[in-house]
């Protein structure tokens, strides 16, 4: 063998795909499905940003919008099961989205290799000052005695709010009328004016209404009391045990991705998120987290996907989006 | 007092180095693109979108607002030195402000427009600080209904002020309102006009759509018009002008302002109506008025104050109302957008800073733009050398980067190649895209609103007219429309508009 030939077989042996062992030997690239700004977007920046200190390599977020989130959910579980591509998902891509519109190419389970549970952020169900519900007790009189549906305003249909609206309408009992916005802003501009009674937005997006008095908080789907917001009760508590859930956020390969290289991530992030200053950060926006390794996390995704199918149906939301 | 407060902050924020330095970019890019012929504020703010991503919200409408303003201080430049209006907002200024450039008198001319507009600038800033709270504490109260009809209002308006025929105007703000709702409709999740692509899923994107239009299409335009050999008065002479010019300008300077500041919050209102209304307006009550046309110096005095002022008080609806009165606040809020903060009456309470800074920074950068523009304008005449077979090609590049960095969507780029031909066939057929730009955005903020009031009221539409607001607003829009179908009146709308 001469000395040509070694070379040539040097160069091909480098080409070959990276070993998981020497993970990462590249940047990777972050596949965000959101616009830059958003709640994804920054946990994805916080968890990139300790992910590039960690591994010497950068962790390059990019965001691909689109279509509820579905373009960069796409994107991601397309990707080469190499490493160098993995993405944030959520409760709207994994089980709302792929529930709403038969089109997406994806599947929620078997399309991806779900590593890691991020963050959630409880819903608080929570009525205008301009009301007289105070507490849940207030919404379910008010509610069965009106002659019209209380009004809720939510980030548009198919929405984790939206469900949650219908969740609790259907616990509850009290008929509710879904009010779709397109921006958070508005949607909470109408509330606080007393155009619409209820909000179902998450705590993060809720918690400077409900400071400032213009929010009665009436009850939290977290599965505890909140520590900035001691005195909301929740839904568990107050006897509605099946209304406990978050909207939540995840990280996400595609599928086949050596399961070494997702354990690998998935301890790295179960330690960056119980990090004492991401945890304040957490804290400060109404995230709250559960570690969970990559198996149980998988199957937990599983159970959310059946759990909110029966919910979509129910609103009449099944195969709409075509 | 609140209002000192409120100021204080947004100083302290406009006076920041990096601010102080987007501030200084976007009035320096404001002057060139207003010397410019063919390239305006619009192009402009429409490449530099993409940009938005990396810039801090503040900083970047602090830039975007100083390239408008500042293109009004540019534009008249070219208009008094070259008989060419840099900016369609100083057509008016080539009529007297050239005639004084033959007549030698070409450095009065520029030092009384940049005098003019500074004072106006002044005046608009501080209207936006008096005005702009009480506006906004209204519209909090504004619910569904009222805001129907407010757009509905709105971009009637538009279409009476566009230029041009009424009837292109309809037909064009129509076809913007169908774009518009191109998309996941938010009311029931399906798909409406995407033709079944995933790209369009939600729905046309601004950014490739302005880009087309006002970025390429324009330059199109641009490149049949033969080159103009430009007659550029070299002796620029004394910029200062006299004080017996000043004195004569002072009663000009206050009504254009006045008026500058008024129009500019109309919907469809902004620079450009500003100067020909103050133009036409100084003809009628100035005394004597038999020189105008002739080198008066008022006729340039009039509407550049007016200009600026109507640059500077179109921020107000868009501020406070999220509702955009010309193109390039359509594009503020689609910039806003970008970075989450939907336009509306909270940014002034939720994000005071962003708001009273950019007040303070419209003040900070008309001082800017005196200094720029009186003792630096023989530098930027030197611009009109600038051969357009480099910029247009430029712009054009800057186009494609620009639609594609937005959302790293192949699609994007085919929606602006399409619309840039069909821009193109619009300008050919005279049809004015600025109503289509407006459609566009009110399109799916009008029908979230209508049908939201409708869905509180389970579908009872006398909702819009038992609310007393929204009820003055459609009554508005009706007379509106009488005026421009009475045949008098119409008329005398096309007389002003066509001086």
């Amino acid at each position: 063998m001469n000395r040509l030939t070694a070379a040539a077989l040097l160069l091909i042996a480098s080409a070959l795909p990276t070993a998981a062992q020497s993970w990462p030997d590249r940047p990777v690239k972050l596949i965000v499905p959101f616009g830059a700004g958003g709640s994804a977007d920054t946990l994805a920046r916080v968890v990139a940003e300790h992910l590039s200190a960690t591994f010497k390599q950068q962790f390059v977020v990019e965001n691909r919008t689109g279509a509820g989130g579905a373009i960069g959910a796409a994107a991601i579980a397309a990707a080469a099961p190499d490493g160098t591509t993995i993405g944030i998902t959520n409760l709207s891509i994994l089980a709302l989205v792929p529930a709403i519109n038969p089109a997406v190419t994806y599947h929620p389970i078997d399309g991806f290799t779900h590593i890691a549970y991020l963050a959630g952020a409880p819903v608080a169900l929570s009525a205008t000052s301009q009301s007289s519900i105070k507490t849940l007790k207030d919404f379910i009189d008010t509610g069965k005695k009106s002659d019209k549906p209380l009004t809720f305003a939510s980030s548009g249909v198919g929405s984790d709010g939206h469900l949650m609206g219908v969740a609790i309408s259907l616990a509850t009992g009290v008929p509710l009328e879904h009010v779709p916005y397109r921006s958070t802003s508005q949607a909470m501009t109408d509330v606080v004016a007393g155009h619409v009674t209820l909000s179902t937005f998450t705590l993060s997006s809720s918690a400077q209404f409900l400071r400032g008095g213009q929010f009665n908080g009436l009850a939290l789907t977290s599965p505890e009391r909140m520590p900035d917001q001691p005195e909301i009760p929740t839904f568990k508590e107050l006897g509605y045990p099946a209304l406990v859930g978050t909207t939540w956020f995840s990280l996400s390969g595609p599928p086949k991705l050596s399961a070494e290289i997702a354990d690998k991530l998935n301890a790295e992030v179960t330690r960056i998120v119980t990090l004492p200053e991401v945890q304040s950060r957490f804290r400060r926006d109404g995230f709250i987290t559960q570690p969970m390794s990559a198996a149980a996390f998988t199957k937990y995704v599983g159970d959310e996907v059946a759990r909110w199918k029966p919910l979509v149906e129910q609103a009449g939301l099944a195969g709409k989006g075509g | 007092m609140d209002f000192l407060a409120n100021l204080q902050i947004g100083f302290g924020v406009a006076l920041t180095v990096q601010n102080l330095l987007y501030c200084f970019a976007g009035v320096l890019l404001g002057t060139v693109v207003g010397v410019l012929p063919g390239i305006g504020p619009v192009t402009t703010v429409a490449m530099l979108l993409p940009i938005s991503f990396t810039l801090d919200p503040i900083s970047e409408m602090i830039m975007l607002a100083g390239i408008y303003y500042g293109a009004q201080y540019g534009g008249s430049t070219t208009a008094i030195l070259v008989n060419i209006p840099g900016e369609a907002s100083s057509v008016v200024t080539t009529i007297d402000g050239h005639q004084m450039a033959r007549q030698g008198r070409a450095g009065p001319a520029l030092g009384i427009a940049a005098i003019g507009s500074f004072f106006a600038g002044s005046v608009a800033t501080l209207t936006i600080c008096i005005a702009a709270p009480p506006l906004a504490a209204i519209a909090l109260n504004f619910g569904p209904a009222e805001y129907f009809s407010l757009m509905v209002c709105g971009l009637i308006a538009a279409v009476v002020l566009a230029r041009g025929s009424v009837l292109k105007a309809i037909g064009i703000v129509v076809l913007g309102l169908l774009l518009g709702i191109a998309g996941t409709d938010v009311n029931s999740g399906v798909r409406r006009f995407t033709f079944g692509l995933t790209g369009l899923a939600d729905g046309i994107e601004f950014v490739a759509l302005s880009m087309a239009i006002y970025g390429i299409a324009e330059c199109a335009i641009n490149l049949e018009k033969k080159d103009e050999q430009a007659e550029v008065t070299r002796a620029i002479g004394r910029v200062w002008p006299t004080w017996a010019d000043i004195r004569h300008c002072t009663p000009a300077i206050l009504r254009g302002t006045v008026l500058g500041s008024l129009l500019g919050v109309l919907p469809g209102g902004g620079a450009l109506l500003a100067a020909f209304g103050a133009y036409t307006l100084e003809k009628k009550v100035a005394r004597p008025p038999r020189t105008f046309g002739n080198g008066d110096i008022r006729g340039v005095a009039a509407p550049e104050s007016a200009n600026n002022a109507g640059a500077q008080t179109s921020f107000i609806p868009m501020l406070t109302l999220g509702i955009p009165s010309n193109p390039t606040m359509a594009m503020m809020i689609g910039a806003l957008m970008i970075h989450g903060i939907s336009p509306g009456p909270r940014v002034m309470t939720e994000r005071p800073e962003l708001f009273w800074g950019l007040i303070a920074s419209m003040w900070i950068g008309n001082l800017m733009l005196v200094i720029l523009n009186l003792p630096l304008v023989g530098m930027w005449v030197k611009l009109l050398r600038i051969p357009y077979r480099l910029l247009f090609p430029a712009i054009v590049g800057f186009c494609c980067i620009g639609a594609y960095a937005t959302n790293s969507n192949a699609t994007d780029l085919f929606v602006m190649a399409f619309f840039s031909v069909f821009g193109y066939l619009c300008l050919k057929l005279e049809c004015e895209p600025a109503p289509l730009i407006l459609g566009f955005v009110l399109g799916p903020l009008m029908e979230e609103n209508l049908r939201r009031s409708l869905l509180m009221s389970r579908g009872d539409p006398m909702v819009l007219i038992q609310e007393p607001i929204s009820l003055t607003f459609l009554i508005a829009a009706v007379l509106l429309l009488l005026v421009v179908a009475a045949p008098a009146i119409q008329k005398k709308r096309d007389e002003a508009l066509q001086e």
